[in-house]
């Protein structure tokens, strides 16, 4: 291990280096700078480090998550419509470790689960007088064996996706017109669409929406969207279906100079959902509807100093998120900053589902009372030409904090464990400390590489926090830019133990773990093609990071893409 | 993956990065050239119980990325037949496909060094998939990922087109070991600018 560790500190790399991910939205699934525990391409536990609160990052309302997809009660990248560059692209991939010529050597009790793939294709078309067209088939079958004996259950069949007998976490296939000129863009999108949805009580749900539709206008500071889903759940095992059909949208103005002053910028909106549940939907929506009304505001009354913020409300619900922030810069090598942020909300996510139907048992998935959080923060970053050192520390309160009430569990199969309860709250005071330091250097434009080590502590009810967080983390990283034309990046993480505290009748500890991720990608630039070649979680212990989920294996995928 | 690899990745890449020179003259796709190859694939370890040598054949795409160095793209095909002793199946369909770089050290003209990624795709030739024994998972696909070196010795050259011998060991990531297999083969390649 020693040689092993003096390899790294001499192979010392570049921070957020470019390694690939499957799609985008599969981050957490390789990130270690904090608490990232995956169960699927549909579910994460993603808790960045240094952030406030016990809760996970895709579980607070922000209106940076005005177009992700809303999945029961958190917002998520993936299965992602965001329109992409013109470019035609294709992805193929596959969990490391199926068997081919092996499987004639090896008897029954041998084999090794099943490995399984994923599979991308898109293209979005040059503009012809502003107008261009798009289309895209994506799945990622990883993280799905686990859940497959149960999943096929529930399905009632293998093929419970666009391609293969494998029921991914999603598989979607969309296809669309778009309008992009000056400042207008306009783009409409038809799909089909399987996905499964982690519920609170721990099951999988079988959703598939045909067709959604997904339309989307933004000129000048107007962006619209709106969004139609029809969406059939089904459970075979249990005889049960059920119709959702759903609209949900938004309208927003962001930021924009307020007041004749340019120091003082507003923005507003409003998201909304309509829905029309009919049979056994498992999820519940208080008077079929949700609507969100915020304001925002940034004020700059002297440079480097901020006070920024956003608040909303609904007639149940309402969130003040704000933040102070002093920037100070000693010529253009030190940078010292100094935060300090609030949050008041009687829900996280007030868009989210009200409900969740389990057997006899309605799950409340929102309570009363008041969540408070406060963070201060500072960091401090030194720059000598290529050497770069950062230093960043937070610490917070927190009361109130969301959390489940578990009253009860059911078994379905060996170690899967379904839960009854409701969302609750710690009224108590949470306190947390959180510090990184990270190095980076770089030569020229060859060689980029950093190092990253932090560290948090919690004091609080640890008992009834959903996750015990990571407490230690490290991560290093190195790019290599050979001929401006070939890039060979790598990062090694370690994340030190976790443990979900609700969901499994005791403690369910994640081992902490050391994983590594490298990338190879040839470009092209005069032909604006580039060919990559990735692999991801490579030397860790195969483990189960969600009580559940699906473990995190090595993976490798390659991809060509071709911009125009 | 074992350790070994992931040092071995490492010093390819500290080597690969501070040998690098940067390049002035662009040299990408200044070349390229058609390739078709034939010859016989060696499974090699624990495999050899399983499937027997083969002959294959495929096509390449080679064209010129740097001053020394050319990328090649191929797609290929063999029929493994399996043991004798295995009667589920007479046979696997094989079909593979190829990134990588070859590169020329002066040192070693004109034999050319190459790395890179393959990708397999295998099928079994019929097969009952309803009985769960031994090679069930061939009678549906089965695809794996892996990676290879290979040495490529030009031996014949004639205005546009070339003759000579690729030789590939082929590391492919299977479980629970991973497959080894050595390819031997005689190419025709053509210069097409």
């Amino acid at each position: 291990m020693r040689i092993f560790l003096l390899s790294l500190v001499l192979s010392i790399s570049l921070i957020h280096a470019a390694i690939p991910v499957e799609t985008e939205g599969m981050e957490p699934a390789i990130s270690s700078d904090g608490t990232y525990l995956t169960a699927s391409p549909t579910y994460f536990f993603d808790r960045p480090s240094l952030m406030a609160g016990i809760h996970s990052q895709s579980e607070l309302w922000s209106p940076d998550f005005l177009t992700k997809r809303l999945l029961v009660d958190r917002y998520s990248v993936l299965p992602s419509w965001q329109i992409q560059e013109p470019s035609i692209w294709m992805q193929v991939g596959n969990e490391v470790g199926d068997m081919i010529y092996h499987d004639i050597l090896t008897s029954s009790e041998d084999r090794p689960v099943n490995r399984t793939p994923m599979l991308e294709a898109g293209f979005r078309s040059n503009s012809f007088h502003g107008f261009w067209a798009t289309g895209r088939f994506f799945q990622v079958d990883h993280f799905s064996s686990n859940t497959l004996r149960i999943n096929r259950k529930t399905a009632g069949t293998m093929e419970y996706s666009l391609f293969g007998a494998n029921l991914p976490g999603f598989s979607t296939g969309y296809a669309g017109l778009g309008y992009t000129k000056d400042q207008t863009e306009i783009s409409i999108l038809a799909g089909k669409e399987y996905l499964w949805l982690f519920g609170e009580s721990g099951r999988w749900i079988s959703a598939l929406l045909s067709p959604r539709i997904q339309s989307q206008f933004h000129y000048k500071k107007l962006d619209l969207s709106l969004v139609y889903e029809d969406v059939l759940y089904i459970n075979k095992e249990k005889g049960e279906e059920g119709t959702r059909k759903e609209w949900s949208g938004s309208l927003y103005f962001p930021y924009t100079d307020c007041c004749n002053s340019n120091k003082f910028k507003t923005g507003a909106g409003l998201a909304f959902r309509f829905v029309n549940d009919e049979g056994d939907t498992y999820f519940g929506l208080e008077n079929d509807r949700a609507f969100w009304a915020f304001l925002q505001a940034k004020y700059e009354p002297i440079k480097d100093f901020t006070v920024s913020g956003h608040a909303g409300m609904n007639e149940k619900d309402w969130l003040i998120q704000d933040s102070i922030q002093y920037s100070l810069k000693k010529g253009t090598q030190t940078h010292f900053l100094f935060g300090v942020q609030n949050i008041l909300a009687t829900r996280l996510n007030p868009m989210g589902e009200s409900y969740e139907y389990f057997d006899q048992d309605t799950i409340s998935l929102s309570t009363d009372g008041l969540l408070q959080l406060y963070q201060v923060k500072i960091e401090f970053n030194q720059e000598w030409k290529d050497l770069q050192l950062g230093i960043r520390s937070s610490g917070f309160i927190e009361k109130g904090a969301e959390t489940f009430d578990t009253t009860g569990f059911a078994e379905k199969k060996s170690d899967d464990w379904f839960r009854y309860g409701d969302v609750s709250r710690i009224n108590s005071w949470i306190r947390g400390w959180a510090g990184e330091i990270e190095f980076s250097y770089k030569y020229n434009d060859l060689f980029k590489a950093s190092a990253l080590v932090g560290m948090e502590h919690l004091w609080g009810d640890e008992e009834r926090f959903e996750v015990e967080p990571s407490e230690h983390w490290l991560e290093f990283n190195a790019d290599w830019t050979i001929n401006k034309t070939l890039l060979v990046s790598h990062s090694l993480h370690y994340r030190s133990d976790a443990q979900w505290n609700l969901r499994h009748p005791e403690p369910f500890e994640v081992p902490g773990d050391w994983f590594w991720n490298a990338s190879f990608s040839q470009l092209f630039p005069k032909y604006g093609l580039t060919l990559s070649g990735t692999l991801l979680h490579v030397l860790s212990d195969t483990t189960l990071e969600v009580p559940n989920g699906n473990e995190n294996r090595t993976r490798f995928f390659c991809a060509i893409k071709k911009m125009f | 993956m074992k350790n070994q690899y992931f040092f071995a990745l490492i010093l390819f890449a500290f080597a690969y990065g501070f040998s690098a020179e940067v390049e002035t003259k662009d040299y990408m796709f200044s070349e390229g050239y058609l390739a078709l190859e034939g010859g016989e694939a060696y499974p090699w370890g624990i495999i050899e119980d399983a499937v027997q040598p083969s002959l294959y054949g495929q096509g390449e795409f080679y064209y010129r990325y740097w001053e020394n160095t050319y990328g090649l793209v191929q797609f290929g095909y063999a029929y493994f037949r399996t043991q004798d002793y295995f009667k589920r199946f007479l046979g696997v369909h094989q079909f593979h496909g190829r990134v990588g770089l070859d590169h020329q050290f002066s040192w070693m003209r004109p034999i050319l060094l190459g790395v890179g990624f393959s990708c397999i795709w295998a099928r079994s030739d019929g097969g009952d998939p309803e009985d769960k024994g031994p090679g069930v998972m061939l009678t549906d696909n089965e695809s794996e990922f892996g990676s290879f070196i290979k040495a490529k010795l030009p031996i014949l050259k004639y205005e546009k087109y070339a003759v000579g011998l690729n030789i590939y060991w082929e590391h492919i990531w299977t479980l629970p070991e991973k497959s080894n297999m050595l390819w031997i083969g005689l190419f025709v390649q053509r210069r097409m600018w």
